[in-house]
C-alpha cells in the first residue's frame, strides 16, 4: 500500500504538506530544497550550505503524518567561509575529544574536500552514532562515512526477551505490533510503528542490548497503525 | 468532550520499569541511582558522573510508559581531570563557533566552577536549544543555565490557526485533542498526548511559529476516552 492511500491524500496534496512544513521549520532552507512525491514517495533536491541542514529536512520530513520514506538527494554547496580541510580536521578533533560520550583515542577521522571519514571500534551503538552527531553539527562538513565498527560480542540466551520488554517499556512503541527476530548477535525488527520517532525508539532499544553488533530495522511507517498504549 | 487516562501503570509497576530502562542505557551506573514514584510522578536521585548521564537518565525516565513527570535530584560527581574554567571556556565559544545551527557570534558563554551560563538573543527557539544541547554533551560541564532569549516579534492574529495546522501534518501529535490558547503572543498548549516525546514535539512545534514569544505546556499524557484500551 502506498502512503497516500494509508491516509487519503493525494501525491499532490502531500507534496503541498511537505513544503509547508518545510517553510514552517526553522534551520531548513525552504526555497533552497525541491520536493518531488510520487506514489507517497517523497524525494528532496536541492543545494545547501550546511550538511545538518540537509539532515534537518530529511528528519522534518520523516516525522510528517504519513510519510513512510524519504530519498533525500539534497547536496552540500559550502558556504562564503568554508573552511579547509585542516581546520575541519581540527574541529573534528576537538568536537570528538571534547564529548563526554566518546572515549579518548578510539575514534580517527581523515577529512577530504569537506567529506569526513570516521574509523575505529567502540563498544557500544550509541557511541558511534553520537561521533556521527558531533562532526555532522560542524560547519563545513559535506558529507559523513561512518565506518566505526563495534567490538566483538557473545550471543545471549535471552537477548529477544530483553528487547521485548525494552519495547514494552517505551511509551511509543507497541511490543505487541513489533515483530523481533534474533539470529546470533543480528536482531530485525519487522512489523508497523506509528512515527518515524516510534521506528528510532525501536532501533535504540534493540541496540541498548549488549549482546547485539547488527540491527536492521525493517519497520514500516504507518500513521494508522496501531494506537500506542497511553 | 471528557477524556480518561485509560489503562495507566501502576506506581510499582512505572517504578520497576524505570529501574529496567535505566539498567539499560549503556555506561550508566544505574545501581547508583535511586528511583521512586508517587502518582505517576518520578524521582531519580544519587550520583553520575556527566551532565550527558543525568540528562539521558532523565530522558529515559520520561520515555517510559505512564510516567507523567520526572523529578531529578541527581548529583554530578567530580571528575578526575577536571578542566579548568579558562580551558572549558574557550572549548565551549569555539564549539558553538563550529556548530551549524548557532548563529555567530550571538551566544555569551561564563563559566564558574563547570557551572556555565548562557546569555545572547537568537531569532529561533530551536537555536538556543541546540547551543545548549551541544554544551550538555560535554566534558567537564556540570550545569547549564540557558538564559538565551529571542529577537523581539511581530504580533499576528494567526498563531493559533498556524500550530493547528503544523500540529497536524507531525505523526507524533496528528488527531490528539491539543487545545492552543494565545495571549499576547504566549501560547498555552492543554489536552492529552500519548507519550513525553508527542508533548515536547508539540511544544517545539509551537516555538517554530514565529510570532509566538511564550510557550506554556499543560499537555498530559493520556488518550480520548473511546481510544483508551
Amino acid at each position: 500500500m502506498t502512503i497516500t492511500e494509508a491516509v487519503g491524500l493525494t501525491d499532490a496534496q502531500l507534496k503541498q504538506l511537505v513544503e509547508d512544513e518545510l517553510r514552517w521549520t526553522p534551520g531548513v532552507d525552504a526555497p533552497a530544497i525541491g520536493v518531488a512525491v510520487t506514489n507517497g514517495a517523497v524525494t528532496l533536491t536541492g543545494e545547501v550550505p550546511y550538511y545538518w541542514h540537509r539532515h534537518t529536512a530529511a528528519k522534518t520530513v520523516l516525522r510528517m503524518r504519513g510519510v513512510q520514506a524519504v530519498a533525500n538527494e539534497i547536496t552540500v554547496r559550502g558556504s562564503h567561509d568554508t573552511p579547509t580541510d585542516t581546520e575541519i580536521a581540527a574541529a573534528v578533533a576537538r568536537a570528538l575529544s571534547w564529548s563526554s560520550r566518546i572515549p579518548t583515542g578510539e575514534i580517527d577521522a581523515e577529512v577530504h574536500d569537506g567529506g569526513v571519514t570516521l574509523t575505529g571500534q567502540v563498544s557500544w551503538d550509541i557511541t558511534r552514532q553520537g561521533a556521527e552527531r558531533e562532526v555532522a553539527a560542524l560547519k563545513g562538513v559535506r558529507w559523513v562515512d561512518n565506518r566505526i565498527t563495534l567490538a566483538p560480542r557473545a550471543s545471549a540466551a535471552d537477548t529477544r526477551k530483553r528487547i521485548t520488554d525494552a519495547l514494552e517499556r517505551n511509551a511509543l512503541t507497541d511490543a505487541e505490533a513489533i515483530h523481533i527476530d534474533v539470529d546470533g548477535t543480528t536482531v530485525t525488527l519487522t512489523g508497523e510503528v506509528r512515527s518515524y520517532d516510534a521506528k528510532h525508539q525501536a532501533e535504540l532499544a534493540a541496540w541498548r542490548s549488549p549482546h547485539i553488533t547488527q540491527v536492521h530495522d525493517d519497520l514500516l511507517i504507518h500513521t494508522h497503525a496501531t494506537e500506542v498504549k497511553p | 468532550m471528557t477524556y480518561v487516562q485509560g489503562k495507566v501503570p501502576t506506581d510499582t509497576a512505572i517504578q520497576q520499569m524505570v529501574e529496567d530502562e535505566l539498567a539499560s542505557i549503556p555506561g550508566l551506573w544505574s545501581t547508583q541511582i535511586g528511583v521512586s514514584v508517587g502518582g505517576r510522578v518520578v524521582t531519580l536521585s544519587g550520583d553520575v558522573s556527566t551532565l550527558e548521564q543525568l540528562s539521558a537518565a532523565t530522558a529515559a525516565a520520561l520515555g517510559v510508559t505512564g510516567v507523567q513527570a520526572v523529578a531529578s535530584d541527581l548529583q554530578i560527581r567530580a571528575l578526575h581531570h577536571t578542566p579548568t574554567d579558562t580551558v572549558l571556556a574557550e572549548a565551549i565559544v569555539q564549539r558553538l563557533a563550529w556548530n551549524a545551527s548557532v548563529p555567530d557570534g550571538a551566544i555569551s558563554v561564563v563559566v564558574h566552577e563547570g557551572n556555565v551560563i548562557l546569555t545572547g538573543e537568537v531569532h529561533w527557539d530551536f537555536q538556543r536549544r541546540v547551543a545548549e544541547s551541544s554544551i550538555r554533551r560535554m566534558r567537564g560541564v556540570r550545569w547549564i543555565d540557558n538564559r538565551i532569549t529571542l529577537t523581539p516579534r511581530e504580533p499576528s492574529r494567526r498563531i493559533r490557526e498556524h500550530i493547528r495546522t503544523a500540529l497536524s501534518r507531525s505523526a507524533l501529535t496528528h488527531g490528539c485533542p491539543i487545545d492552543v490558547a494565545v495571549a499576547d503572543g504566549a501560547v498555552t498548549l492543554a489536552g492529552f498526548v500519548p507519550s513525553n516525546q508527542a508533548k515536547r514535539h508539540a511544544e517545539h512545534i509551537a516555538w517554530n511559529e514565529p510570532h509566538v514569544v511564550a510557550v506554556v505546556n499543560e499537555l498530559e499524557i493520556g488518550h480520548r476516552a473511546h481510544e483508551a484500551p
